[in-house]
């Protein structure tokens, strides 16, 4: 049997990992923003782009989302699902972990720059 | 199935479910998909190690899976959340899968480990369903987070148990 | 030694900082329409944000008033109206008849490949729903009922002379109805605008800031965002058709949604995806469809035939990417 010492120096470790890793995630600022809903990508934006605020609202099996769009930064403003974690993660400017919503399975990732203002086909 | 045996499962079952539903209706405040306090699982790692030889009940970890299958059923149809039932079963199976492998290694005063790498599985199974479901794997860019909050809930849950048990 | 790194770090962040400087008020929106996702965004004066606002929406109104008259499956619709007066004639708007025209068009120019007619085949394959090939015997007998010939527009009446024909608008509806959503937002003053209906694109002027509008060519069978190349244009129509678009696997097979009015079966073409900028999008709604139709050694030819055609870019299944005119397009 290990010893407890052997058990919180290995859960330590994970716990230092992981706090790393939160860090170095946040760090990534970007001006992409790709909103995603049940898996496809449904609008992609220049946060840059943007001076005057605006909404968008997003829909899915009965769920809805109000999404708002400043520039520089995006968050959820308003939601119908059960939990509103979506809300509560607030602005986001940057970072690598998206806002998501899962019952209404949306995803907000904001990523470096984009190249293209829309897909064809 | 002896009677004491029985009635002690279902007694556990019981417990383990009002606690999943009354923590399913007090909100977090911590932004992150997935975080809880979990305790549920108290009564799971409970019921692995248990052992009276008084009562000459013997819960196998047979038994402790099916008081979480149990619970996660009924749990998933009393809150009436169906989705979060797919949540609920990956994160809850990998999670006891983990406890049962821990247990040989730990003894009765570390129950806590048991308890802090459930939890960190069962948030690693979550987010695997989640990105299934969803489709989007960005969302696993959460799991440095999950960690940190698995471990630290699971000591909670896992001293919980580890206390109740020595009281008993 | 420190020094010269701290005025090396605050070189580059304030460099970095510049980037966000260009501004461009913008309206943007996206909703559920014609079963795909729609986005208009409109690039405008900050003092003008509130009217820009109200015309982005009345624009969405356009479109759910076209879908309204074009649906083949909306009871009541122009197109249902048609399909369901046992070859009597059918009072329809003059919209319907301007898309019909189009497509008889289309047919001419195709030598009968485009085929408006084409309603009873495609509702029997049903990509959107049903998800295995029909009986032959089923193909065939919906197969007889093709032929846009048979079509008779006198004024504002429509009649089939064969009734169990069904007109089907759903190649070229998306492309008017994007072209006239534009239209609309021209005569509101708006100079600078990307409508995006499913992925039929037209654009007004530039973006914002005088460059031309950049536009990702969607991988064949890649995911949403994965793109194959940038086209940049400027108050042109870029749209794209592809057989990666919709269908279904039966037996290692990919049955797509394009169908060979002589076969009833999806068309074996060497092309996978063509994208087609033209100064409208019915014209390259149009085109997309029936160069594929047609296959790649006939792309050159028919594109000289249509005025208002302007590049494309068609990817083979060999992997190749040809382009055909005047398209500035990086891969």
């Amino acid at each position: 049997m290990k010893s407890n010492r052997f058990w919180i120096i290995i859960f330590g470790a994970i716990i230092l990992l992981s706090v790393i890793a939160v860090f170095i995630f946040a760090r990534k600022q970007g001006d992409t923003v790709k909103i995603y809903q049940n898996g496809q990508l449904i609008h992609t934006g220049n946060l840059g782009m943007v001076s005057e605020p605006f909404n968008i609202s997003v829909e899915f099996n009965g769920g809805t989302n109000i999404i708002a769009v400043e520039q520089g930064r995006i968050r959820v403003i308003s939601a119908n699902c059960f939990d509103g974690t979506c809300v509560r993660q607030g602005w986001h400017t940057g970072g690598l972990t998206p806002i998501v919503c899962l019952p209404n399975r949306l995803v907000i990732t904001v990523e470096g720059k984009s190249d293209i203002d829309a897909v064809v086909g | 199935m002896a009677i004491k045996k029985l009635t002690l499962m279902s007694i556990l079952t019981a417990v383990a479910l009002i606690i999943f539903m009354v923590e399913a209706q007090i909100p977090i405040p911590i932004p992150v998909p997935g975080v809880k306090l979990g305790l549920a699982n108290a009564v799971i790692l409970f019921a692995l190690f248990f052992e009276r030889k008084e009562t000459d009940i013997k819960l196998t970890k047979v038994d402790a899976f099916a008081i979480l299958l149990c619970r996660i059923l009924l749990g998933a149809l009393f809150t009436g959340r169906l989705v979060a039932f797919a949540y609920s079963l990956t994160g809850g199976l990998l999670a006891f899968t983990v406890q049962v492998v821990l247990k040989r290694f730990v003894t009765k005063k570390q129950i806590w480990v048991c308890g802090a790498a459930g939890a960190v599985f069962h948030n690693i199974g979550q987010i695997a369903a989640a990105v299934i479901i969803t489709g989007t794997p960005s969302i696993a860019l959460y799991l440095p987070m999950l960690i940190i909050a698995g471990i630290v809930t699971g000591v909670v849950t896992g001293l919980i148990a580890q206390l109740t048990l020595e009281r008993i | 030694m420190i020094k010269i790194s701290v005025l090396l770090i605050i070189f580059t962040v304030a460099i970095s900082g510049c980037e966000n400087m260009q501004a461009g008020e913008q309206v943007s929106e996206t909703r559920l329409l014609l079963d795909t996702f729609c986005t208009i965004t409109i690039h405008g004066a900050a003092d003008d944000i509130d009217k820009l606002t109200d015309v982005m929406g009345r624009a969405f109104d356009i479109c759910l008033e076209y879908e309204k008259l074009f649906s083949i499956t909306i009871e009541g619709s122009d197109v249902w109206q048609i399909n369901h007066a046992g070859g009597e004639p059918a009072a329809v708007s003059s919209q319907t008849i301007e898309v019909m025209r189009a497509g008889i068009e289309f047919g001419e120019l195709s030598g009968g490949m485009f085929d408006i007619t084409l309603g009873r085949l495609s509702r029997l394959w049903d990509f959107g729903g049903n998800k295995s090939v029909p009986d032959k015997a089923e193909i065939d007998a919906a197969q007889a009922t093709v032929n846009y010939r048979q079509v008779n527009i006198n004024g504002n009446f429509v009649h089939l002379e064969n009734p169990d024909a069904w007109i089907d608008l759903g190649a070229i509806a998306k492309g008017y109805i994007a072209d006239k959503i534009a239209l609309y937002l021209a005569e509101q003053g708006v100079t600078s605008a990307l409508i995006d209906l499913g992925g039929d694109i037209v654009t007004i002027g530039s973006r914002g800031d005088d460059k031309p509008w950049r536009l990702g060519i969607r991988a064949p069978f890649g995911s949403a965002d994965e793109y194959i190349g940038v086209i940049e244009i400027v108050g042109a129509s870029v749209v794209s058709s592809g057989i990666y678009e919709r269908g279904f696997d039966e037996s290692g097979v990919w049955y797509h949604h394009i169908l060979d009015p002589g076969t009833g079966m999806p068309v074996i073409s060497d092309i996978v995806s063509a994208t087609v900028v033209a100064d409208n999008a019915i014209i390259g709604e149009g085109l997309s469809t029936i160069v594929i139709l047609a296959g790649s050694r006939e792309a050159a030819a028919l594109f000289e035939r249509v005025p208002g055609f302007i590049g494309a870019v068609l990817v083979l299944e060999n992997g190749e990417v040809q382009i055909f005119g005047d398209v500035r397009f990086a891969g």
